[in-house]
């Protein structure tokens, strides 16, 4: 099925076209909303709340972006609202400022990986948009251009600020042994 | 320098100007190992969203919700009470009650000017109200009319109390309709409902002094 199809059986309400769609996009809108929230309750809520406003709106989806865009975009826009929103704000807020120490504790991760939780500890300490340039390059494997479409921003952004993340998440990991030892042998 | 490797990484920039540099460079080549194998962590750091993603969307996409337009509820209110309160068959209240002649609990006769002697309707009773909900109703009588009156309650009525100035009298469901006859050429007297067979109603009479 290519997009325009989709798009068209999406609009008619179409229950097959809306649960291909939630099978392509799960994965990638749950992984983008879980880094930079680094809560996998927070990301479930906000990708199944991100499908539904998709398909509610679907009307309104002009098609000068891709359906992908058009779905990231909704996904980090439900997150930033709920981290606004009364009841997530001092649950989140604190998270994504790094205020609190959050005990790693998300089941994604194998609890004996030390390199994951070196980096899951190091993710903390960047900010949110530092996370979301990171995740979306160097987790999800997208390239800049690709990147930059998501993030509506220009190339050469997605470069600064993917480096600028990449320092500042490589000083955060050195603080934590993670080159050292053991831990750096492949 | 480590902006140059760091776009290395993705595949950006000179590769050969790159290559050289790490070989001659010990702290670049240092920073680009480790850039590679961050990014090799965090490349197998990807998630997979939870199990149920799909029955959930769908199931808060589909749900069946009771909607039921405001129009609606309001039209459908307005027919209920009309239905209840004016087209129930064997249901009948006051205000429908408009001629003596089709409903049996009604008695209404309008004394003419020269009748004798004529009293305001009671207030008790006679007001449009259901007489079930009071205990009785009273009638104002003239000193010259006491004994009459009286010699007539005392026939069909039984004598429940009173005073100098008035008596009442109780009336059951036979006796009221004859004494009522009898009244209503002197008394202004509407709406009294006859009581149920085994009911009683009060009549008081109170006594005007000339």
């Amino acid at each position: 099925m290519d997009e325009e199809e989709i798009i068209e059986r999406l609009k008619k309400n179409d229950v097959n076209a809306q649960e291909y769609i939630i099978r392509k996009y799960k994965n990638f809108l749950f992984n983008s909303v879980f880094h930079v929230a680094q809560r996998s309750e927070v990301a479930q809520d906000v990708v199944e709340d991100t499908f539904i406003k998709c398909f509610k709106k679907i009307n309104q989806f002009d098609g000068r972006s891709s359906l992908s865009t058009w779905l990231y975009r909704i996904g980090m826009n439900t997150l930033k609202n709920m981290i606004e929103s009364e009841g997530a704000r001092n649950r989140l807020r604190d998270r994504l400022k790094w205020k609190k120490d959050v005990n790693y504790s998300e089941e994604q991760f194998k609890e004996n990986d030390k390199k994951k939780q070196i980096i899951w500890e190091g993710m903390k300490h960047i900010t949110a948009i530092e996370r979301e340039a990171i995740t979306l390059v160097d987790i999800q494997g997208l390239n800049y251009e690709e990147a930059s479409e998501l993030l509506a921003v220009s190339v050469g952004t997605v470069k600064s600020r993917l480096f600028r993340a990449r320092e500042h998440l490589r000083k955060e990991i050195l603080k934590r042994n993670f080159f050292e030892g053991e831990l750096s042998k492949e | 320098m480590k902006e140059k490797i760091s776009r290395y990484i993705n595949g950006e920039g000179n590769k050969e100007e790159i290559k050289k540099l790490l070989k001659k460079d010990k702290e670049a080549r240092e920073y680009y190992e480790q850039l590679i194998k961050m990014k090799a962590v965090l490349s197998d750091m990807k998630v997979n969203a939870l199990p149920g993603t799909e029955e959930n969307v769908l199931k808060k996409m589909h749900r069946k919700r009771f909607r039921v337009p405001y129009r609606v509820i309001s039209f459908a209110a307005i027919l209920l009470v009309l239905f209840l309160f004016l087209k129930v068959p064997g249901l009948k209240y006051d205000y429908q009650l408009e001629s003596p002649e089709t409903d049996n609990n009604v008695r209404t006769t309008i004394p003419s000017e020269n009748e004798f002697p004529y009293e305001a309707a009671p207030e008790k009773g006679f007001q449009g109200e259901s007489i079930l909900s009071h205990a009785g109703f009273e009638i104002m009588v003239e000193e010259s009319e006491k004994a009459d009156v009286i010699v007539l309650l005392a026939q069909y009525g039984e004598l429940k109390g009173g005073e100098e100035n008035f008596f009442t009298y109780t009336l059951n469901s036979k006796t009221l309709p004859v004494v009522l006859e009898k009244l209503e050429k002197s008394y202004k007297i509407s709406n009294i409902n006859i009581p149920e067979e085994e009911g009683t109603i009060t009549l008081t009479i109170k006594i005007e002094s000339p």
